[in-house]
Protein backbone atom coordinates (compact mmCIF):
# COMPACT_ATOMS: atom_id res chain seq x y z
CA UNK A 1 0.00 0.00 0.00
CA UNK A 2 1.41 3.42 -0.94
CA UNK A 3 0.59 6.41 1.22
CA UNK A 4 1.05 10.69 -0.43
CA UNK A 5 4.01 12.25 0.88
CA UNK A 6 2.01 13.97 3.63
CA UNK A 7 1.12 10.95 5.39
CA UNK A 8 -2.56 11.27 5.00
CA UNK A 9 -3.83 7.98 3.75
CA UNK A 10 -5.73 7.92 -0.10
CA UNK A 11 -9.70 7.16 1.21
CA UNK A 12 -9.03 4.96 -2.61
CA UNK A 13 -6.58 2.95 -0.95
CA UNK A 14 -8.57 2.52 2.10
CA UNK A 15 -11.70 0.87 0.19
CA UNK A 16 -9.12 -1.20 -1.82
CA UNK A 17 -7.98 -2.91 1.65
CA UNK A 18 -11.21 -2.57 2.98
CA UNK A 19 -13.16 -4.33 -0.28
CA UNK A 20 -10.14 -6.95 -0.42
CA UNK A 21 -10.53 -7.94 3.28
CA UNK A 22 -14.54 -8.40 2.61
CA UNK A 23 -14.35 -10.16 -0.60
CA UNK A 24 -11.62 -12.60 0.55
CA UNK A 25 -11.08 -15.56 -1.96
CA UNK A 26 -12.48 -18.40 0.58
CA UNK A 27 -14.29 -20.20 -2.08
CA UNK A 28 -13.88 -24.28 -1.69
CA UNK A 29 -10.60 -26.34 -2.94
CA UNK A 30 -13.15 -27.65 -5.04
CA UNK A 31 -14.97 -25.53 -6.29
CA UNK A 32 -12.53 -23.36 -7.51
CA UNK A 33 -10.67 -26.20 -9.24
CA UNK A 34 -14.43 -26.86 -11.26
CA UNK A 35 -14.31 -23.07 -12.16
CA UNK A 36 -10.73 -23.69 -13.36
CA UNK A 37 -11.54 -26.95 -15.30
CA UNK A 38 -14.58 -25.10 -16.87
CA UNK A 39 -11.93 -21.66 -17.53
CA UNK A 40 -9.82 -24.90 -19.22
CA UNK A 41 -11.96 -25.69 -21.78
CA UNK A 42 -13.62 -22.41 -22.39
CA UNK A 43 -9.66 -21.62 -23.72
CA UNK A 44 -9.59 -24.90 -24.85
CA UNK A 45 -13.13 -24.71 -26.95
CA UNK A 46 -11.65 -20.94 -28.01
CA UNK A 47 -8.36 -22.13 -29.35
CA UNK A 48 -9.83 -25.43 -31.05
CA UNK A 49 -11.96 -22.13 -32.99
CA UNK A 50 -9.10 -20.28 -34.09
CA UNK A 51 -7.41 -23.70 -35.61
CA UNK A 52 -10.53 -24.53 -37.10
CA UNK A 53 -10.73 -21.51 -38.75
CA UNK A 54 -7.35 -21.12 -40.42
CA UNK A 55 -4.77 -18.34 -40.47
CA UNK A 56 -6.38 -15.62 -38.49
CA UNK A 57 -5.47 -12.47 -40.92
CA UNK A 58 -6.71 -14.65 -44.06
CA UNK A 59 -10.01 -15.34 -41.89
CA UNK A 60 -10.20 -11.51 -41.02
CA UNK A 61 -10.08 -10.96 -44.70
CA UNK A 62 -12.70 -13.52 -46.24
CA UNK A 63 -14.81 -12.98 -43.47
CA UNK A 64 -16.20 -9.61 -43.91
CA UNK A 65 -17.24 -9.41 -47.74
CA UNK A 66 -18.25 -13.59 -47.12
CA UNK A 67 -21.04 -12.52 -45.10
CA UNK A 68 -22.12 -9.95 -47.56
CA UNK A 69 -21.94 -12.49 -50.19
CA UNK A 70 -24.00 -15.12 -48.26
CA UNK A 71 -26.88 -12.65 -47.53
CA UNK A 72 -26.75 -11.65 -50.87
CA UNK A 73 -26.95 -14.91 -52.07
CA UNK A 74 -29.94 -15.90 -49.95
CA UNK A 75 -32.04 -12.83 -51.04
CA UNK A 76 -31.03 -13.89 -54.46
CA UNK A 77 -32.37 -17.47 -53.57
CA UNK A 78 -35.51 -16.07 -51.92
CA UNK A 79 -36.90 -13.65 -54.41
CA UNK A 80 -36.04 -16.46 -57.59
CA UNK A 81 -37.73 -19.10 -55.39
CA UNK A 82 -41.01 -16.82 -55.07
CA UNK A 83 -40.09 -15.79 -58.31
CA UNK A 84 -40.68 -19.37 -60.13
CA UNK A 85 -43.01 -20.71 -57.86
CA UNK A 86 -45.79 -20.39 -60.13
CA UNK A 87 -43.71 -22.48 -62.58
CA UNK A 88 -45.43 -25.70 -63.25
CA UNK A 89 -45.03 -28.81 -61.03
CA UNK A 90 -44.79 -31.99 -62.25
CA UNK A 91 -47.14 -33.36 -64.97
CA UNK A 92 -47.82 -36.56 -62.99
CA UNK A 93 -48.88 -34.60 -60.31
CA UNK A 94 -51.37 -32.72 -62.21
CA UNK A 95 -52.15 -35.94 -63.43
CA UNK A 96 -53.21 -37.35 -60.62
CA UNK A 97 -54.10 -34.48 -59.02
CA UNK A 98 -57.12 -34.21 -62.12
CA UNK A 99 -57.85 -37.67 -61.79
CA UNK A 100 -59.09 -37.11 -58.65
CA UNK A 101 -60.84 -34.38 -59.35
CA UNK A 102 -62.60 -36.15 -62.67
CA UNK A 103 -63.66 -38.97 -60.56
CA UNK A 104 -65.24 -37.09 -57.45
CA UNK A 105 -66.84 -34.69 -59.89
CA UNK A 106 -68.21 -37.83 -62.08
CA UNK A 107 -69.35 -39.62 -59.06
CA UNK A 108 -71.21 -36.47 -57.20
CA UNK A 109 -72.52 -35.62 -60.69
CA UNK A 110 -74.13 -38.99 -60.99
CA UNK A 111 -75.37 -39.11 -57.73
CA UNK A 112 -77.06 -35.89 -57.41
CA UNK A 113 -79.18 -37.01 -60.38
CA UNK A 114 -82.90 -38.12 -59.41
CA UNK A 115 -83.19 -40.78 -61.73
CA UNK A 116 -81.25 -42.76 -64.66
CA UNK A 117 -82.75 -44.49 -67.89
CA UNK A 118 -80.13 -46.57 -69.56
CA UNK A 119 -80.60 -49.44 -72.08
CA UNK A 120 -78.51 -52.23 -72.06
CA UNK A 121 -76.51 -51.69 -68.70
CA UNK A 122 -76.07 -54.34 -66.25
CA UNK A 123 -78.52 -54.44 -63.76
CA UNK A 124 -76.71 -54.08 -60.59
CA UNK A 125 -75.30 -50.32 -62.02
CA UNK A 126 -79.31 -49.49 -63.32
CA UNK A 127 -79.56 -46.60 -60.36
CA UNK A 128 -77.70 -43.44 -59.91
CA UNK A 129 -76.20 -44.27 -56.37
CA UNK A 130 -75.11 -47.96 -57.53
CA UNK A 131 -73.13 -46.32 -60.40
CA UNK A 132 -71.58 -43.70 -57.91
CA UNK A 133 -70.81 -45.76 -55.31
CA UNK A 134 -69.06 -48.07 -58.14
CA UNK A 135 -67.28 -45.12 -59.42
CA UNK A 136 -65.75 -43.90 -55.83
CA UNK A 137 -65.46 -47.14 -54.42
CA UNK A 138 -64.59 -50.07 -56.75
CA UNK A 139 -63.27 -48.38 -59.87
CA UNK A 140 -60.00 -47.02 -60.63
CA UNK A 141 -59.73 -43.67 -63.00
CA UNK A 142 -57.19 -44.63 -65.73
CA UNK A 143 -57.30 -41.81 -68.07
CA UNK A 144 -59.67 -39.06 -69.56
CA UNK A 145 -59.82 -37.64 -72.58
CA UNK A 146 -61.03 -34.64 -73.89
CA UNK A 147 -62.74 -34.47 -77.50
CA UNK A 148 -62.83 -31.42 -80.24
CA UNK A 149 -66.53 -32.01 -80.03
CA UNK A 150 -66.80 -30.82 -76.25
CA UNK A 151 -67.43 -34.87 -74.80
CA UNK A 152 -64.99 -36.35 -72.41
CA UNK A 153 -64.63 -39.85 -72.21
CA UNK A 154 -63.51 -41.60 -68.43
CA UNK A 155 -61.96 -45.04 -68.83
CA UNK A 156 -62.34 -46.74 -65.38
CA UNK A 157 -60.25 -50.17 -64.31
CA UNK A 158 -62.84 -51.95 -62.46
CA UNK A 159 -61.22 -53.61 -59.29
CA UNK A 160 -63.23 -56.56 -59.13
CA UNK A 161 -63.52 -57.80 -62.63
CA UNK A 162 -61.36 -58.06 -65.53
CA UNK A 163 -63.16 -55.04 -67.30
CA UNK A 164 -62.64 -51.42 -68.23
CA UNK A 165 -65.65 -48.96 -68.39
CA UNK A 166 -65.76 -45.88 -70.71
CA UNK A 167 -68.15 -43.08 -69.13
CA UNK A 168 -68.97 -40.28 -72.00
CA UNK A 169 -70.06 -37.00 -70.99
CA UNK A 170 -70.69 -33.65 -72.92
CA UNK A 171 -69.04 -31.72 -70.15
CA UNK A 172 -67.41 -33.23 -66.87
CA UNK A 173 -69.82 -32.02 -64.47
CA UNK A 174 -72.58 -33.82 -65.81
CA UNK A 175 -73.16 -37.80 -65.72
CA UNK A 176 -72.20 -39.55 -68.76
CA UNK A 177 -74.51 -40.24 -72.04
CA UNK A 178 -73.30 -43.45 -72.71
CA UNK A 179 -71.12 -46.32 -70.50
CA UNK A 180 -69.41 -48.77 -72.68
CA UNK A 181 -67.52 -51.92 -71.33
CA UNK A 182 -65.01 -53.45 -72.26
CA UNK A 183 -64.12 -56.96 -71.42
CA UNK A 184 -60.20 -57.06 -71.22
CA UNK A 185 -58.24 -60.26 -73.17
CA UNK A 186 -57.76 -62.48 -70.29
CA UNK A 187 -60.93 -61.92 -69.01
CA UNK A 188 -62.32 -66.12 -69.45
CA UNK A 189 -63.30 -66.79 -66.20
CA UNK A 190 -67.11 -66.02 -66.92
CA UNK A 191 -69.95 -65.41 -69.38
CA UNK A 192 -70.79 -62.44 -67.81
CA UNK A 193 -67.57 -60.92 -67.40
CA UNK A 194 -67.12 -61.08 -71.16
CA UNK A 195 -69.56 -59.93 -72.37
CA UNK A 196 -69.08 -55.97 -73.45
CA UNK A 197 -71.80 -53.60 -74.20
CA UNK A 198 -72.79 -50.13 -75.09
CA UNK A 199 -75.89 -48.32 -72.93
CA UNK A 200 -77.04 -44.93 -73.63
CA UNK A 201 -78.21 -43.12 -70.93
CA UNK A 202 -80.50 -40.45 -70.32
CA UNK A 203 -80.78 -38.29 -66.86
CA UNK A 204 -82.86 -36.73 -64.46
CA UNK A 205 -81.49 -33.98 -62.85
CA UNK A 206 -82.96 -32.23 -59.70
CA UNK A 207 -83.32 -28.48 -60.46
CA UNK A 208 -80.56 -25.94 -59.06
CA UNK A 209 -80.64 -24.86 -55.65
CA UNK A 210 -80.16 -28.27 -53.94
CA UNK A 211 -78.17 -28.13 -51.28
CA UNK A 212 -74.58 -29.62 -51.99
CA UNK A 213 -74.17 -31.30 -48.58
CA UNK A 214 -77.24 -33.69 -50.55
CA UNK A 215 -74.84 -34.45 -53.37
CA UNK A 216 -71.97 -35.17 -50.76
CA UNK A 217 -73.55 -37.78 -48.41
CA UNK A 218 -76.00 -39.20 -50.96
CA UNK A 219 -79.91 -39.76 -50.31
CA UNK B 1 -2.41 -50.63 -21.46
CA UNK B 2 -3.98 -52.14 -23.66
CA UNK B 3 -7.48 -52.57 -21.82
CA UNK B 4 -7.21 -48.91 -21.30
CA UNK B 5 -7.37 -48.01 -24.40
CA UNK B 6 -9.56 -50.48 -26.32
CA UNK B 7 -12.06 -50.94 -23.55
CA UNK B 8 -14.62 -47.97 -23.63
CA UNK B 9 -14.25 -47.76 -27.38
CA UNK B 10 -15.15 -51.44 -27.50
CA UNK B 11 -18.30 -50.41 -25.54
CA UNK B 12 -18.99 -47.19 -27.85
CA UNK B 13 -18.62 -49.47 -31.12
CA UNK B 14 -20.69 -52.40 -29.52
CA UNK B 15 -23.55 -49.59 -28.33
CA UNK B 16 -23.79 -48.40 -31.71
CA UNK B 17 -23.46 -51.56 -32.97
CA UNK B 18 -26.99 -52.87 -31.50
CA UNK B 19 -28.41 -49.47 -31.40
CA UNK B 20 -27.94 -50.18 -35.60
CA UNK B 21 -28.70 -53.41 -35.34
CA UNK B 22 -32.50 -52.93 -33.39
CA UNK B 23 -32.90 -50.09 -35.64
CA UNK B 24 -32.56 -51.85 -38.52
CA UNK B 25 -34.77 -54.60 -37.61
CA UNK B 26 -37.60 -51.84 -36.61
CA UNK B 27 -36.93 -50.43 -40.02
CA UNK B 28 -37.61 -53.85 -42.35
CA UNK B 29 -40.61 -54.35 -40.45
CA UNK B 30 -41.53 -51.01 -41.30
CA UNK B 31 -41.09 -51.21 -44.79
CA UNK B 32 -42.31 -54.87 -45.38
CA UNK B 33 -44.86 -55.50 -43.08
CA UNK B 34 -46.13 -52.22 -42.22
CA UNK B 35 -46.41 -49.98 -44.97
CA UNK B 36 -50.21 -48.48 -43.79
CA UNK B 37 -50.32 -45.43 -41.97
CA UNK B 38 -52.00 -47.15 -38.34
CA UNK B 39 -48.92 -49.21 -37.71
CA UNK B 40 -46.78 -47.44 -40.07
CA UNK B 41 -46.59 -44.93 -39.12
CA UNK B 42 -45.81 -45.81 -35.23
CA UNK B 43 -42.84 -47.70 -36.38
CA UNK B 44 -41.34 -44.50 -38.17
CA UNK B 45 -42.38 -42.61 -35.59
CA UNK B 46 -39.63 -45.15 -33.35
CA UNK B 47 -37.41 -45.01 -36.11
CA UNK B 48 -37.29 -41.36 -36.85
CA UNK B 49 -37.15 -40.24 -32.66
CA UNK B 50 -34.42 -42.42 -32.08
CA UNK B 51 -32.40 -41.46 -35.18
CA UNK B 52 -32.49 -37.84 -34.49
CA UNK B 53 -31.75 -38.65 -30.94
CA UNK B 54 -28.54 -40.18 -31.61
CA UNK B 55 -27.29 -37.07 -33.36
CA UNK B 56 -27.29 -35.01 -30.06
CA UNK B 57 -26.59 -38.31 -27.69
CA UNK B 58 -24.33 -40.71 -28.25
CA UNK B 59 -25.27 -44.35 -28.87
CA UNK B 60 -23.61 -45.76 -25.72
CA UNK B 61 -25.26 -42.33 -23.48
CA UNK B 62 -28.64 -43.27 -24.38
CA UNK B 63 -29.36 -45.53 -21.95
CA UNK B 64 -28.17 -43.48 -18.89
CA UNK B 65 -29.22 -40.18 -20.29
CA UNK B 66 -33.11 -41.60 -20.09
CA UNK B 67 -32.68 -42.48 -16.78
CA UNK B 68 -30.65 -39.10 -15.93
CA UNK B 69 -31.34 -36.24 -18.03
CA UNK B 70 -34.38 -33.99 -18.47
CA UNK B 71 -32.51 -32.10 -21.69
CA UNK B 72 -32.46 -35.86 -23.03
CA UNK B 73 -36.21 -35.86 -22.70
CA UNK B 74 -37.33 -32.31 -23.25
CA UNK B 75 -35.13 -33.11 -27.00
CA UNK B 76 -37.17 -36.10 -27.06
CA UNK B 77 -40.40 -34.80 -26.82
CA UNK B 78 -40.09 -31.82 -29.09
CA UNK B 79 -38.58 -34.68 -32.11
CA UNK B 80 -42.05 -36.53 -31.14
CA UNK B 81 -44.18 -34.38 -31.84
CA UNK B 82 -41.86 -32.89 -35.25
CA UNK B 83 -41.47 -36.69 -36.08
CA UNK B 84 -45.13 -36.93 -35.89
CA UNK B 85 -45.82 -34.10 -38.48
CA UNK B 86 -43.39 -35.46 -40.93
CA UNK B 87 -45.01 -38.70 -40.79
CA UNK B 88 -47.95 -37.35 -41.23
CA UNK B 89 -46.90 -35.13 -44.49
CA UNK B 90 -44.85 -38.15 -45.99
CA UNK B 91 -47.68 -41.04 -45.40
CA UNK B 92 -50.52 -38.50 -46.88
CA UNK B 93 -48.22 -37.67 -49.99
CA UNK B 94 -48.10 -41.57 -50.40
CA UNK B 95 -51.37 -42.02 -50.00
CA UNK B 96 -52.07 -39.30 -53.62
CA UNK B 97 -49.43 -40.43 -55.25
CA UNK B 98 -50.35 -44.47 -55.05
CA UNK B 99 -51.79 -45.58 -58.16
CA UNK B 100 -53.42 -48.74 -57.73
CA UNK B 101 -56.15 -47.66 -55.30
CA UNK B 102 -60.03 -46.80 -56.08
CA UNK B 103 -61.01 -43.18 -54.88
CA UNK B 104 -62.43 -44.27 -51.76
CA UNK B 105 -59.39 -46.16 -50.80
CA UNK B 106 -56.74 -42.83 -51.42
CA UNK B 107 -59.78 -40.59 -49.65
CA UNK B 108 -59.17 -43.22 -46.89
CA UNK B 109 -55.46 -43.38 -46.80
CA UNK B 110 -55.05 -39.76 -46.94
CA UNK B 111 -57.25 -39.19 -43.65
CA UNK B 112 -55.30 -42.02 -41.80
CA UNK B 113 -52.08 -40.06 -42.97
CA UNK B 114 -52.91 -37.94 -39.92
CA UNK B 115 -52.73 -40.96 -37.62
CA UNK B 116 -48.51 -40.44 -37.09
CA UNK B 117 -49.21 -36.85 -35.95
CA UNK B 118 -51.68 -38.50 -33.19
CA UNK B 119 -48.88 -41.16 -31.82
CA UNK B 120 -46.11 -38.31 -32.08
CA UNK B 121 -48.26 -35.72 -29.99
CA UNK B 122 -49.04 -38.82 -27.31
CA UNK B 123 -45.26 -39.71 -27.34
CA UNK B 124 -43.91 -35.60 -26.65
CA UNK B 125 -46.43 -35.79 -23.64
CA UNK B 126 -45.32 -39.16 -21.91
CA UNK B 127 -41.63 -37.77 -22.57
CA UNK B 128 -42.51 -34.33 -21.68
CA UNK B 129 -43.95 -35.63 -18.39
CA UNK B 130 -40.59 -37.59 -18.21
CA UNK B 131 -38.62 -34.59 -18.08
CA UNK B 132 -41.03 -32.74 -16.18
CA UNK B 133 -40.48 -35.60 -13.26
CA UNK B 134 -37.05 -35.31 -13.88
CA UNK B 135 -36.69 -31.27 -13.56
CA UNK B 136 -38.79 -31.65 -10.10
CA UNK B 137 -36.78 -34.07 -8.59
CA UNK B 138 -33.58 -31.73 -9.82
CA UNK B 139 -31.76 -34.29 -11.20
CA UNK B 140 -28.58 -32.61 -12.95
CA UNK B 141 -27.15 -34.04 -15.97
CA UNK B 142 -23.88 -35.91 -15.48
CA UNK B 143 -20.76 -34.50 -15.57
CA UNK B 144 -19.97 -36.83 -18.32
CA UNK B 145 -23.12 -35.50 -20.49
CA UNK B 146 -21.78 -32.34 -20.91
CA UNK B 147 -18.88 -33.42 -23.31
CA UNK B 148 -20.14 -33.20 -26.93
CA UNK B 149 -21.18 -36.28 -29.06
CA UNK B 150 -18.98 -37.63 -31.27
CA UNK B 151 -18.93 -37.10 -34.85
CA UNK B 152 -19.99 -40.43 -35.81
CA UNK B 153 -22.48 -41.10 -33.56
CA UNK B 154 -23.68 -37.51 -34.99
CA UNK B 155 -23.16 -38.84 -38.78
CA UNK B 156 -24.88 -42.04 -38.09
CA UNK B 157 -27.98 -40.25 -36.66
CA UNK B 158 -28.12 -38.29 -39.80
CA UNK B 159 -27.66 -40.93 -42.25
CA UNK B 160 -30.55 -43.56 -40.21
CA UNK B 161 -32.81 -40.38 -40.45
CA UNK B 162 -32.11 -40.19 -44.15
CA UNK B 163 -32.24 -43.46 -44.92
CA UNK B 164 -35.78 -43.63 -42.95
CA UNK B 165 -37.22 -40.75 -45.20
CA UNK B 166 -35.89 -41.73 -48.55
CA UNK B 167 -36.84 -45.45 -48.07
CA UNK B 168 -40.51 -44.16 -47.09
CA UNK B 169 -40.61 -41.90 -49.80
CA UNK B 170 -39.40 -43.78 -52.80
CA UNK B 171 -40.85 -47.75 -52.40
CA UNK B 172 -44.97 -47.48 -52.39
CA UNK B 173 -47.25 -48.89 -49.41
CA UNK B 174 -47.76 -52.09 -51.81
CA UNK B 175 -44.48 -52.10 -53.86
CA UNK B 176 -46.53 -51.38 -56.98
CA UNK B 177 -46.10 -48.18 -59.52
CA UNK B 178 -46.66 -44.56 -58.22
CA UNK B 179 -49.28 -42.30 -59.94
CA UNK B 180 -46.58 -40.02 -59.26
CA UNK B 181 -43.28 -39.89 -57.31
CA UNK B 182 -43.58 -38.43 -53.97
CA UNK B 183 -40.51 -36.31 -54.67
CA UNK B 184 -42.28 -34.77 -57.27
CA UNK B 185 -44.50 -32.98 -54.84
CA UNK B 186 -41.92 -32.97 -51.92
CA UNK B 187 -39.10 -31.40 -53.59
CA UNK B 188 -40.53 -28.60 -55.54
CA UNK B 189 -37.30 -26.96 -56.17
CA UNK B 190 -38.60 -23.24 -56.09
CA UNK B 191 -40.12 -23.93 -52.63
CA UNK B 192 -36.20 -25.28 -51.87
CA UNK B 193 -34.76 -22.29 -52.65
CA UNK B 194 -37.56 -19.72 -50.76
CA UNK B 195 -36.68 -21.91 -47.18
CA UNK B 196 -33.31 -21.78 -47.72
CA UNK B 197 -32.72 -18.41 -48.52
CA UNK B 198 -35.49 -17.35 -46.17
CA UNK B 199 -33.25 -18.73 -43.49
CA UNK B 200 -30.36 -18.02 -44.19
CA UNK B 201 -31.08 -14.10 -45.05
CA UNK B 202 -32.77 -14.45 -40.69
CA UNK B 203 -29.73 -16.16 -39.36
CA UNK B 204 -28.24 -13.18 -41.04
CA UNK B 205 -29.80 -10.49 -39.76
CA UNK B 206 -30.24 -12.45 -36.48
CA UNK B 207 -26.14 -11.31 -36.08
CA UNK B 208 -23.59 -13.59 -34.89
CA UNK B 209 -24.47 -13.47 -31.07
CA UNK B 210 -28.17 -15.24 -31.63
CA UNK B 211 -27.17 -17.45 -35.22
CA UNK B 212 -26.51 -20.47 -33.63
CA UNK B 213 -29.74 -20.30 -31.59
CA UNK B 214 -32.17 -19.98 -33.69
CA UNK B 215 -31.98 -22.44 -36.28
CA UNK B 216 -35.20 -23.88 -35.07
CA UNK B 217 -37.29 -20.93 -35.76
CA UNK B 218 -35.59 -19.02 -38.69
CA UNK B 219 -36.67 -22.50 -40.47
CA UNK B 220 -40.51 -22.36 -39.11
CA UNK B 221 -40.56 -18.92 -40.49
CA UNK B 222 -39.02 -20.34 -43.57
CA UNK B 223 -41.52 -22.67 -44.01
CA UNK B 224 -44.36 -20.57 -43.30
CA UNK B 225 -43.64 -18.34 -45.58
CA UNK B 226 -43.03 -20.71 -48.57
CA UNK B 227 -46.02 -22.49 -47.70
CA UNK B 228 -48.02 -19.31 -47.26
CA UNK B 229 -46.74 -17.81 -50.72
CA UNK B 230 -47.76 -21.46 -52.15
CA UNK B 231 -51.55 -21.07 -50.95
CA UNK B 232 -51.98 -18.14 -52.55
CA UNK B 233 -50.38 -19.84 -55.32
CA UNK B 234 -53.03 -22.45 -54.77
CA UNK B 235 -56.17 -19.48 -54.37
CA UNK B 236 -55.07 -18.06 -57.97
CA UNK B 237 -55.26 -21.25 -59.51
CA UNK B 238 -58.46 -22.13 -58.35
CA UNK B 239 -59.69 -18.14 -59.22
CA UNK B 240 -58.15 -19.06 -62.82
CA UNK B 241 -59.42 -22.66 -63.45
CA UNK B 242 -55.86 -22.93 -64.06
CA UNK B 243 -54.95 -26.84 -63.00
CA UNK B 244 -51.09 -26.73 -63.10
CA UNK B 245 -50.87 -23.55 -61.22
CA UNK B 246 -52.73 -25.41 -58.62
CA UNK B 247 -50.72 -28.19 -58.85
CA UNK B 248 -47.31 -26.02 -58.24
CA UNK B 249 -48.89 -24.21 -55.01
CA UNK B 250 -49.99 -27.60 -53.30
CA UNK B 251 -46.55 -28.48 -54.17
CA UNK B 252 -44.95 -25.43 -52.82
CA UNK B 253 -47.13 -25.83 -49.46
CA UNK B 254 -46.10 -29.32 -48.58
CA UNK B 255 -42.79 -29.42 -50.04
CA UNK B 256 -41.83 -26.03 -47.75
CA UNK B 257 -43.32 -28.11 -44.60
CA UNK B 258 -41.10 -31.13 -45.36
CA UNK B 259 -37.59 -29.12 -45.86
CA UNK B 260 -38.49 -27.25 -43.12
CA UNK B 261 -38.84 -29.97 -41.05
CA UNK B 262 -36.27 -32.19 -42.47
CA UNK B 263 -33.92 -29.47 -41.63
CA UNK B 264 -34.95 -28.97 -37.88
CA UNK B 265 -34.74 -31.91 -37.24
CA UNK B 266 -31.60 -33.06 -39.10
CA UNK B 267 -29.45 -29.83 -38.34
CA UNK B 268 -31.31 -27.21 -36.03
CA UNK B 269 -32.62 -29.60 -33.48
CA UNK B 270 -29.17 -31.25 -32.78
CA UNK B 271 -27.51 -28.37 -32.60
CA UNK B 272 -29.90 -26.86 -30.34
CA UNK B 273 -29.38 -30.12 -27.93
CA UNK B 274 -25.88 -29.87 -28.06
CA UNK B 275 -26.31 -26.38 -27.04
CA UNK B 276 -28.02 -27.15 -23.91
CA UNK B 277 -26.00 -29.66 -23.12
CA UNK B 278 -23.17 -27.52 -22.50
CA UNK B 279 -25.40 -25.86 -20.11
CA UNK B 280 -26.66 -23.06 -22.77
CA UNK B 281 -30.13 -21.33 -21.44
CA UNK B 282 -33.69 -22.61 -23.33
CA UNK B 283 -34.47 -20.01 -26.00
CA UNK B 284 -38.53 -19.30 -25.96
CA UNK B 285 -38.60 -18.55 -30.03
CA UNK B 286 -37.29 -21.85 -30.69
CA UNK B 287 -39.86 -22.99 -28.26
CA UNK B 288 -42.93 -21.60 -29.59
CA UNK B 289 -41.74 -22.78 -33.36
CA UNK B 290 -41.16 -26.46 -32.58
CA UNK B 291 -45.11 -26.09 -31.16
CA UNK B 292 -46.25 -24.32 -33.95
CA UNK B 293 -44.92 -25.24 -36.88
CA UNK B 294 -45.80 -28.60 -37.02
CA UNK B 295 -49.70 -27.67 -36.07
CA UNK B 296 -49.19 -25.16 -39.46
CA UNK B 297 -48.00 -28.15 -41.78
CA UNK B 298 -50.85 -30.22 -40.45
CA UNK B 299 -53.04 -27.37 -41.02
CA UNK B 300 -51.58 -27.22 -44.71
CA UNK B 301 -52.15 -30.75 -44.76
CA UNK B 302 -56.09 -30.45 -44.22
CA UNK B 303 -56.27 -27.54 -46.61
CA UNK B 304 -53.98 -29.65 -49.12
CA UNK B 305 -56.23 -32.76 -49.00
CA UNK B 306 -59.63 -30.63 -49.21
CA UNK B 307 -58.57 -28.63 -52.53
CA UNK B 308 -57.50 -31.64 -54.03
CA UNK B 309 -60.57 -32.98 -53.68
CA UNK B 310 -62.50 -30.06 -54.77
CA UNK B 311 -63.55 -30.77 -58.44
CA UNK B 312 -62.36 -28.19 -60.84
CA UNK B 313 -62.10 -28.19 -64.43
CA UNK B 314 -59.01 -28.41 -66.08
CA UNK B 315 -57.52 -25.37 -68.28
CA UNK B 316 -54.35 -26.50 -69.60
Amino acid sequence: MTHPPNGTPDPKDEIEVLLRETLRDDLPAEVEARLERRVQKFMASRADFRRRSGPGLLTSILWAPSRRLVAAAASLLLACGFGLQARTGADGVAESLSDVSATVSLSRAIRAASSMTCKGLDAELASPAALADRIYRRWVLVRSRAHADGTVVHEFRAQDERALYQLVSTDTSRPPSEIRKIPLANATRNEGTRRGYVATCTWEVPPAGTPGIVFMMGR
Amino acid sequence: MTSMTTGPGASTALARASFVALWAIVLVAFAFLAPSAPVGGFLFELLGVTAVSLMAFAAHELRRAARTSAIFWEGAARNAWMVGALAALLFFVRALGDSSREMAQVARDTALAFLPAVYGLALAGLCAVRALRLRTAGAEAPREETAGVSPSDHWLGAALFVVLVVWTVVRSPLGGAWRFAPWEMLLHWPAVLVVAGAAVLVAMIAGAELRGRIGVAALALAGALASLGGLVLVLLGFADQNLPRVVSGLSSILTACFVALAGMLAIANPIEDRRMRQGGSPFPINRTAWILFPVATLFFLVIVLVLAMTPMRQQM
